[in-house]
């Protein structure tokens, strides 16, 4: 029964997880390239989420397709917000920036509570509703797709970060800005690119989350926080590395479920956050 | 008369009247009604000789206090924040009792002063609900003030509202609410503790007239206050009906995966689930139990939250079907009152009154009731803290609009502020609408039991 227990957790944390690594993607991206840290990134998942629902609904499409539409508009929403305010804050100090995105965050969750009346919205059904057993582990199939589209994704990134001029000028940009601006690269686009991507791939797990979860204005912080959590212990530079930390802190979240105490999740989550701070700043995968 | 004299009278005249104002209680009026005759001794010395004579003054005129041009009422609802969705609902409850009142003629005691609403965002803490409460109070005065739904919330805003004299209404449901000698608080809803009782009950009577037996429970909620009042009248109503409560734990309400404990509950055996979420926690419990096809006979909700309000119907479509939960409004009540609140309610919203709005509906209704009665009761002053309180503790409802809102017939509260007549519906979402189901006298449709997509 014990074993049972933790063979199921730890099958719901490593999905969950792989979703909570596709989240932080976006973050690492625009944190690895600009140095800019970005607080309101979990409450692009939310505006993300409200997308997919409104899309889902006035075009009575799958959750998993909305992307089609919301990863565009993200991406647009990306590049004007760095245009109109990031880009503003580059040249001072941590905490203007710092401040400039804690304004955001709340901008984004009043904005939905003033659109959206507060009230959680959710799609009543998907494609991939139900369930299926291996044995007697139950297998959703929300989860699921939305783990193996999270890796395909994730890889998807990787891949064009390394084999496209684009992704080489983010990653050069991301190593060293003088030296890539001698050798060509535009950092103003560069940067402008990792940040709408950086959003434009909350879209993405946007959709996957509306497929079994609903959405609240206010529910952004808690996406933003994890996202914070698993780039710490993943480090800069490694999206494999990125990918495990997801499944590892999911895992750690549905086992102290099962095994502690519900309430005991985030307690567990936080503190492996400042272990890994304590014995490994730069990250259990990072390069730099 | 000598100048002298005069003047000393005077002088001894404007002190004693300073004296007077000084022992006077701090922004309270004198007494209404005195009838007593007042009598003072005084010695003087005629001759060398002291003498006492008693002089006998008439009876002071009655104060009477001037009122008003209208009865400020405050709204302290969360607008803001994670329980935004409950204080918007309760809102607009308060807005419409204000507004049917108005229409009637308002307080007819008080020469028909309409009622005016003052509107201020209690936030999503115990801070800026205590802040809330003293803005609102500092910049309006209001005579009462209803709010704040949130138990934590509305123990902060009390401190303020009983310091300040301010009749609170309160819609938090946690019984240690008005447990705290709270003066000014009056609370008409039933208490959680009752809620939880109530589903339990519904459920076993229920499975009782349908031939199923259930013996084994799962109690789930939320870890506030709130849920574990719930769960406290939850887990005492199982252990009076014979149950065995096999599963029981806390999750925090922003769970973002419940399918950890939706496998435990089904591992567990339980025949049925007792659960009190708050709302996004019912929405994805809901669908983590429909997907995982892991569904026990039945799933009942504690607390009004979440399953059967319009916003988790729609968040929940077909899944909601055959969730039930406990109501301290009774949206289905057959009375005229009742029937235009919850008309003009769907008019302005598009769907039924919650808990939320209905709580406040008729919570206003009783406002309206105590001033009246304080108006007749102490038509000097009838605004007074002491008085309305007075008032308030004098009701004694059997009929009228409050009841005709009310779930039960009959309004009278304790010294602690609540309601002993005070009991829950329970409302279970059938073809995508919520319907009255328990107690069977006043229920609009049959419970539908055990839910038509067990698995067990």
């Amino acid at each position: 029964m014990i074993f049972q227990t933790a063979l199921q957790s730890l099958l719901d944390g490593a999905m969950l997880g792989a979703i909570y690594a596709l989240i932080t993607l976006g973050l690492a991206l625009v944190f690895g390239v600009m140095n800019v840290v970005n607080f309101a990134h979990g409450d692009f998942v939310m505006v993300s989420m409200y997308a997919t629902f409104w899309v889902a609904t006035l075009l009575a499409w799958d959750a998993l397709a909305t992307p089609l539409i919301t990863f565009p508009l993200l991406f647009l929403i990306g590049i004007i917000i760095y245009y109109t305010i990031i880009r503003r804050t580059l040249r001072h100090s941590y905490v203007i920036q710092i401040a400039a995105t804690v304004g955001l965050q709340y901008f984004l969750r009043a904005s939905a509570q003033v659109l959206f009346q507060a009230q959680p919205k959710a799609l009543q059904s998907s494609v991939v509703q139900g369930s299926f057993l291996v044995g007697n582990i139950t297998v959703l199939n929300s989860r699921l797709l939305a783990a193996v589209i999270s890796l395909v994704v994730i890889v998807l990134v990787s891949i064009f970060l390394s084999k496209t001029w684009p992704g080489r000028a983010i990653r050069a940009a991301s190593d060293d800005l003088d030296v890539s601006s001698l050798m060509g690269v535009n950092y103003q686009r560069t940067y402008a690119l990792s940040f709408g991507l950086g959003t434009a791939l909350t879209a993405i797990a946007g959709g996957l989350l509306m497929t079994f979860q609903q959405v609240s204005p206010v529910m952004g912080v808690s996406f933003g926080l994890l996202s914070y959590v698993v780039l710490a212990f993943a480090g800069l530079g490694s999206t494999i590395g990125l990918l495990l930390s997801g499944v590892i802190i999911g895992s750690a979240e549905t086992l102290t479920m099962a095994f502690w105490d519900p309430r005991a999740r985030l307690l567990v989550i936080y503190l492996i956050f400042i272990v890994v701070l304590w014995v490994r700043p730069r990250g259990i995968f990072g390069r730099k | 008369m000598s100048k002298k004299v005069v003047k000393t009278l005077a002088f001894v005249i404007v002190l004693g009247a300073l004296l007077l104002n000084a022992c006077a209680p701090a922004a309270t009026p004198a007494p209404a009604v005195s009838t007593q005759i007042v009598q003072v001794e005084v010695t003087r010395v005629v001759a060398g000789t002291p003498q006492t004579i008693v002089v006998t003054a008439p009876p002071p005129e009655p104060v009477k206090v001037e009122l008003p041009d209208k009865i400020i009422v405050g709204i302290l609802e969360p607008l803001t924040g994670a329980h935004a969705v409950f204080g918007e609902e309760a809102k607009i409850g308060i807005e419409i009792a204000a507004k049917h009142i108005n229409d009637e003629g308002g307080i007819k005691s008080m020469g028909g002063l309409p009622i005016e609403l003052v509107t201020e965002d209690a936030g999503e803490d115990a801070d800026s609900a205590r802040l809330g409460a003293e803005s609102i109070i500092s910049k309006h005065h209001p005579v009462a003030i209803l709010g704040l739904y949130i138990s934590r919330m509305t123990a902060a805003a009390s401190e303020v509202t009983d310091r300040e004299k301010v009749i609170l209404v309160a819609d938090a449901l946690v019984d240690s609410v008005t447990q705290s000698g709270r003066r000014y608080l009056f609370r008409p809803a039933p208490k959680a503790s009752a809620h939880g009782a109530t589903a339990v009950n519904f459920v076993v009577e229920t499975a009782k007239a349908k031939g199923v037996t259930v013996s084994k429970v799962a109690i789930i909620n939320e870890d506030s206050a709130f849920g574990r009042a719930n769960t406290f009248g939850a887990l005492n109503a199982a252990i009076n009906n014979g149950l065995t409560t096999v599963y029981q734990k806390e999750y925090p309400y922003d769970i973002t995966d419940a399918s950890t404990i939706v496998n435990e509950i089904y591992a567990s055996g339980a025949d049925f689930v007792i659960q009190t979420p708050y709302f996004n926690d019912g929405i994805v419990f809901a669908k983590a139990f429909s997907d995982a096809k892991k569904i026990p006979m039945f799933i009942a909700g504690s607390g009004a939250s979440g399953f059967t309000d319009p916003q988790s119907i729609e968040a929940l479509g077909p899944v909601a079907e055959g969730y039930t939960n406990t109501y301290s409004y009774n949206p289905g009540k057959n009375t005229p009152q009742n029937k235009k609140f919850v008309d003009e309610f769907k008019t302005q919203t598009g769907h039924i009154p919650t808990e939320a709005a209905g709580m406040n509906y008729y919570g206003m209704w009783i406002l309206k009731e105590a001033l009246e009665l304080s108006g007749q009761m102490f038509p000097d002053d009838p605004l007074n803290p002491e008085n309305l309180r007075s008032a308030f503790l004098a009701l004694d409802l059997t009929s009228g609009p409050a009841i005709e809102t009310y779930p039960a017939e009959h309004i009278k509260f304790d010294g602690a502020g609540d309601n002993p007549d005070a009991f829950a519906v329970v409302l279970q979402v059938q073809n995508g609408e919520p319907k009255v189901v328990w107690p069977v006298a006043d229920a609009e449709a049959e419970a539908i039991f055990p839910r038509a997509d067990t698995t067990r």
